[in-house]
């Protein structure tokens, strides 16, 4: 089953409110909709056992004191907790029947569900006539990467970003993704423990320690006549440390990976060589005065990581204002003013020069402006020049205009790359992204919403809808309306079998007629009674099937294609519920 | 650009609305400071001088050299170098004049924010030597009741400090412990800290018969064995210092609260949070489902706890509730009741109008200090000018209802004459926010006529190096007014109309003399003076030498 609600939510300590995020990062769309909880006073012991032991996934060695985790499957709170013996066993005893999901975890090991892949987990079963004793759960020693992060001068670098990345399958192709990131200690060392075994790649964004002094740590703003000669000292110190991929390469294509196998440890060190900072020079046609504008310059690391470089606060915008200004009451400045941001890294970047009201939250107000450019040529950027932003706007009704209930997401999710975007919508039903961050292509638009809510149809205006899909092109302005209603997906469950007998721990797939629309593509992995059960199916034709190679590129149409003679053919409309038998290759 | 960029703050004021202690708003000197700064950093004349500086950085504690340190010359002239392998540097091309220069290295204490050494460039200038003084560090390690390290475990480190006055606590540094079972609190500053770990993020295991079971797990134990901060015992950590504290800990009950967040109507996301006796957060895990307000929480040691909640709903109200929770079973059905905050405006008028008043555009700044004074949970607020000339109006929002000590600090060359809430006086009187929605206004009169005190201090035999004057005013005794001793002497200024006593003392870093039971004994020792309007008044004094 798919495991993302387990108690594991409960690690984000929170005193913070959370905010809905201007920039909604990459997520995975539709898996994270928040279920309505029940408070459930029902009793909690019962007469069934799961039993087993836990053992080093290498060399089968019992694995002593391990932590095993037990959740009920169904909206009931109920978990428990035991520690395995010195052999290794373990034995939950007078539960419930039901679905349970397990996770074991122990210092040195890498901490994992019952035969995890990915986000999924053999769940076990309990109850009469069900085998839930005697489980084998492989638990796979850790691995470790770690290391050292000297300067030029070979003295270790602090608060260094250490970016991991790992190549995986789980967008159905290979790709790398951000997996964490840490800031090296005080002696310049990292480490990054309870690793799957699995290719790695790591980035290292830093800056010297002693460059912030030798910049004016704000953007300079001034006319462009006084903007001639920056009247910044030249220290020689003014240096940053380009982007760099383990081992010591400051392009993306001198990076290599770093294997790590279970229970292995590989050494990383990276030595950073600083080079010139560079500067950009931004020209502002005109100055509003109540504007306050905030530069933001990022580098995109390894195509996902978004590292954001240089921040202008919008206070010493209105400065500029009052240098012709004698009294400080008018803003008439003739000619362009100039705003110069410092301290930049070599290599394309992208600037966004964001402009709202002050005092206001930047939000619904905001202008955005958006360019990619390679600072190394000390170019004036004309801001005047760029046409601001696209807005992808656009609201969530209810079928029969009953009220939006709060907690509704949208998402966004690009076709070929994957890239997911989410924003909240506010109490009114709306919700806007920016368009910049998204780059130019069809994006399958869906909404996650409580009390059995679904998308039922997607309508635009200032581009074309293809069901659910959109097209995004650079600047323009996208309205979207969302219209939710109950029992508008489909959902398919069944049993998997190999040789006439049930397989857990099968990776289902459910394929869509079209090969390529990754967006229509679900998964599960088959519970200890075989069972799967795939949610949120968009009514149409599939074919699912099951497959023990779990690192198979099942979204490459031609590899996918050589398991479908083999599959499951079905057919679900609105709100039906289909179950079938699939057959394990 | 001359002060022009004063102009710059005029449309600007900052709020600060604590609920406890910690104001991170800038004071509006600071905030000065980050828009001059970037233009005013260097004088073109600099390269033109013909004298040189050179000197050594050197490790206070070992006396060795310290390679690759920054040395910065700050003031008219700026400039920037790295030692060289020896300790070395040199600057070239300097003019004659006073200018200030310090040095800074990772590993070493930043003693830029604290004073600036300033030095005189001429023919004979001597070679300088700087002193670095070696950052000190906590290093925790927390043995389990197996005798394994026990991973994964919450860290924190915290300063009790006094500023301006104010007893702060605050965070100086935490994280979790590593595989191990350690944790490293670097970068810290010579003083006296708490040290807490715990509580465990999630079970290590589970206990119980049939009847009472519950999930088991590290509690939060302040060092050396406490449950709280009182009975804690700081660590004293002194400049260099590499300071080890261990802790070995058995296993409790972990207990598991579930609830709704009541009141108001919630279109946002509002999550409770723990927080211990005093105020300090437990950083334990709660989780909401936004669509029913319902929460629930686990991994809670026995104990007894607030259990508060700030929600935002717009840009501008939210509403905030708390309540006592005593944790020593598994709790549902916890009802925490939320409420409006409120919005409180603020209404500053001055004795000028016109073009006049314009001249100081940043009037003051307000502080409003939740009471009883918790730890470490501040909110603030900011809000723009509304209205115009002598009448200057701003709200400041999202109010916790409570009681709240009001400190006023206007720009100089104002005092303040009155701070009225109705009839409440805010000068002598606490502040009572009732729930929601918008209050009474609070009435602060500024007036710029004020009178100055100023004269000389007399040591035990010489003239003190440093130390502070204080002055309390006989009308508001918690509007203290201080001034650094400097050679000698001493000068306040913009003070209202009134009598005051006033006290010289030698140190003040740890005197929280905003406390008027901390201050009263230091008070029989001070002297009357009293002013009025525009006078520039004198009075000498003898320097209160407080014991070690």
């Amino acid at each position: 089953m798919l495991e993302t609600l387990a108690w594991v939510g409960l690690l984000v300590a929170g005193s913070a409110v959370q905010n809905a995020s201007r920039a909604g990062g990459p997520v995975l769309p539709q898996t994270q909709v928040a279920h309505q909880e029940k408070q459930s006073n029902i009793a909690t012991t019962g007469a069934f056992r799961i039993t087993g032991r836990v053992v080093n996934s290498m060399t089968n060695a019992p694995v002593a004191g391990a932590y095993v985790v037990i959740n009920a499957a169904s909206a009931s709170n109920f978990s428990r907790t035991v520690r395995a013996g010195t052999d290794g066993s373990f034995a939950f005893t007078q539960i419930l029947a039901g679905r349970y999901v397990l996770m074991a975890r122990r210092k040195g090991y890498v901490e994992q569900m019952f035969l995890q892949h990915e986000q999924f987990t053999t769940a076990i079963l309990v109850g009469p006539s069900l085998n839930s004793e005697n489980l084998v759960f492989p638990l796979a020693p850790e691995g470790v990467i770690s290391g050292e992060v000297t300067d030029e001068a070979g003295e270790p670098v602090h608060s260094a970003k250490m970016l991991l990345f790992r190549e995986d399958a789980g967008d159905g192709r290979h790709m790398k993704h951000f997996k964490e990131e840490q800031n090296t200690e005080e002696e310049g060392r990292y480490r990054f423990g309870s690793l799957p075994s699995g290719d790695y790649y790591l980035a290292v964004s830093a800056e010297p320690w002693y460059a912030q002094y030798a910049r004016s740590n704000s953007s300079w703003i001034g006319t462009s006549a006084a903007a001639q000669e920056p009247e910044i000292q030249n220290s020689g110190l003014d240096l940053v440390y380009p982007i760099t991929y383990y081992p010591n390469a400051t392009e993306v294509s001198g990076a290599a990976s770093i294997r790590v196998d279970a229970g292995g440890s590989a050494r990383a060190d990276v030595r950073l060589v600083p080079v010139p900072a560079l500067r950009l020079r931004l020209e502002v046609d005109k100055i509003d005065l109540r504007a306050s504008r905030e530069i933001l310059v990022s580098q995109t690391i390894l195509g996902t990581y978004p590292d954001e470089e240089r921040v202008s606060s919008g206070l010493t915008m209105s400065t500029a204002a009052f240098q012709d200004g004698e009294d400080g009451s008018a803003s008439q400045l003739s000619g362009p003013v100039i705003m110069e941001v410092d301290g930049l890294r070599p290599g394309l970047s992208s600037v966004e020069i964001i402009t709202g009201e002050p005092g206001k939250a930047l939000g619904s107000d905001e202008v955005k402006k958006s360019v990619r450019v390679d600072p190394a040529g000390g170019q004036t950027i004309d801001v005047g020049g760029i046409a601001p932003s696209g807005v992808v706007s656009g609201i969530v009704k209810l079928e029969g205009n009953a009220s939006v209930p709060p907690g509704v997401l949208v998402f966004l999710r690009e076709e070929s790359s994957g890239r997911a975007f989410r924003q909240d919508v506010d109490s009114a039903g709306n919700f806007r992204f920016f368009a910049d961050e998204l780059e130019p292509g069809v994006y399958e638009v869906s909404s996650a919403a409580p009390g059995g809510l679904e998308l039922r149809s997607v309508s635009a205006s200032g581009t074309k809808v293809t069901g659910r899909k959109i097209e995004i092109s650079n600047g323009s302005d996208l309205r979207l309306i969302l219209t939710l209603a109950r029992g508008v997906n489909a959902g398919v469950k069944g049993i998997v079998e190999r040789g006439g007998k049930p397989a857990p721990g099968m990776m289902v797939v459910l394929v869509p007629e079209d090969l390529r629309d990754l967006a229509e593509y679900r998964r599960d992995q088959s519970d200890s009674d075989g069972s799967f059960s795939m949610n949120l199916v968009s009514p149409g034709k599939y074919t699912v099937v099951a497959l023990k190679d779990w690192d198979l590129e099942w979204g490459k149409p031609e590899v996918i294609q050589g398991y479908l003679a083999a599959g499951t053919s079905v057919e679900v409309g609105s709100g039906q519920e289909r179950e079938i038998k699939v057959t394990a290759r | 650009m001359r002060h022009r960029l004063l102009h710059l703050l005029r449309s600007v004021v900052w709020v600060c609305v604590l609920a406890a202690t910690s104001c991170v708003v800038p004071m509006p000197a600071e905030a000065l400071q980050v828009v001059m700064s970037p233009p005013a950093a260097v004088d073109k004349s600099s390269s033109t001088g013909q004298y040189t500086l050179s000197g050594t950085v050197v490790d206070a504690l070992t006396g060795a050299p310290v390679r690759r340190a920054l040395v910065r010359l700050v003031g008219p002239q700026s400039q920037l170098v790295l030692t060289d392998e020896g300790g070395k540097f040199r600057f070239e091309n300097l003019s004659r004049g006073q200018n200030g220069i310090d040095a800074q290295k990772p590993g070493y204490t930043d003693s830029s924010a604290k004073s600036v050494t300033v030095i005189t460039i001429g023919t004979d200038t001597s070679p300088l030597v700087l002193k670095l003084e070696p950052e000190s560090t906590i290093t925790v390690k927390v043995t389990g009741e197996d005798g394994d390290g026990v991973e994964g475990l919450p860290v924190r480190v915290l300063i009790s400090q006094v500023q301006e006055g104010r007893r702060y606590l605050r965070m100086n540094g935490g994280g979790q412990t590593d595989e191990k079972g350690e944790f490293r609190a670097g970068n810290l500053t010579p003083g006296k800290y708490y040290v807490s770990v715990g509580p465990s993020l999630r079970p290590t295991g589970h206990a119980g018969d049939g009847a009472h079971e519950s999930d088991v797990g590290y509690p939060r134990v302040f060092y050396p064995n406490a449950a709280e901060l009182e009975g804690a015992v700081q660590v004293d950590v002194n400049s260099g210092r590499r300071a080890r504290v261990e802790f070995v800990l058995s296993t409790v009950p972990l207990y598991r609260i579930s609830g709704a967040v009541v009141g108001g109507t919630l279109d946002q996301f509002c999550r409770p949070r723990l927080t211990d006796g005093s105020g300090v957060d437990m950083a334990i895990g709660v989780r909401v489902n936004p669509m029913t307000g319902m929460f629930r929480s686990g991994g809670i040691p026995g104990g007894f706890y607030t259990l508060v909640a700030n929600c935002i709903i717009s840009g501008e109200n939210s509403l905030a509730g708390r309540m006592p929770l005593h944790v020593d079973s598994d709790l549902g059905n916890v009802n925490l009741s939320v409420a409006p905050t409120a919005s409180i405006p603020v209404i500053f008028r001055t004795n000028q109008s016109g073009a006049d008043a314009n001249k100081n555009h940043f009037l003051a700044t307000i502080l409003l200090t939740r009471k009883p004074s918790t730890v470490l949970q501040h909110g603030n607020a900011w809000s723009q000018w509304e209205g115009e000339g002598a009448e200057r109006r701003v709200v400041v929002r999202r109010v916790e209802p409570g009681l709240y000590s009001v400190d006023i600090r206007p720009n100089s060359g104002w005092y303040v004459e009155s701070a009225m809430y109705g009839s409440i006086d805010l000068l002598t009187e606490d502040l009572t926010v009732p729930e929601g929605g918008a209050t009474e206004a609070i009435e602060i009169a500024l007036k710029n006529d004020g009178a100055s005190v100023s004269g000389t201090v007399r040591g035990r035999g010489a003239t003190p190096a440093s130390g502070m004057v204080l002055l309390v005013s006989g009308r508001a005794p918690r509007m203290v007014k201080e001034a650094q001793i400097v050679n000698g002497a001493f000068t306040l200024g913009d003070l209202a109309p009134g009598s005051y006593r006033a006290l010289a003392i030698d140190r003040t870093d740890d005197l929280e003399y905003r406390n008027p039971e901390v201050l009263r004994d230091y008070l029989t020792k001070a002297q009357d003076v009293t002013v009025s309007s525009k006078q520039e008044s004198r009075v000498d004094l003898e320097l209160v030498q407080r014991e070690k």
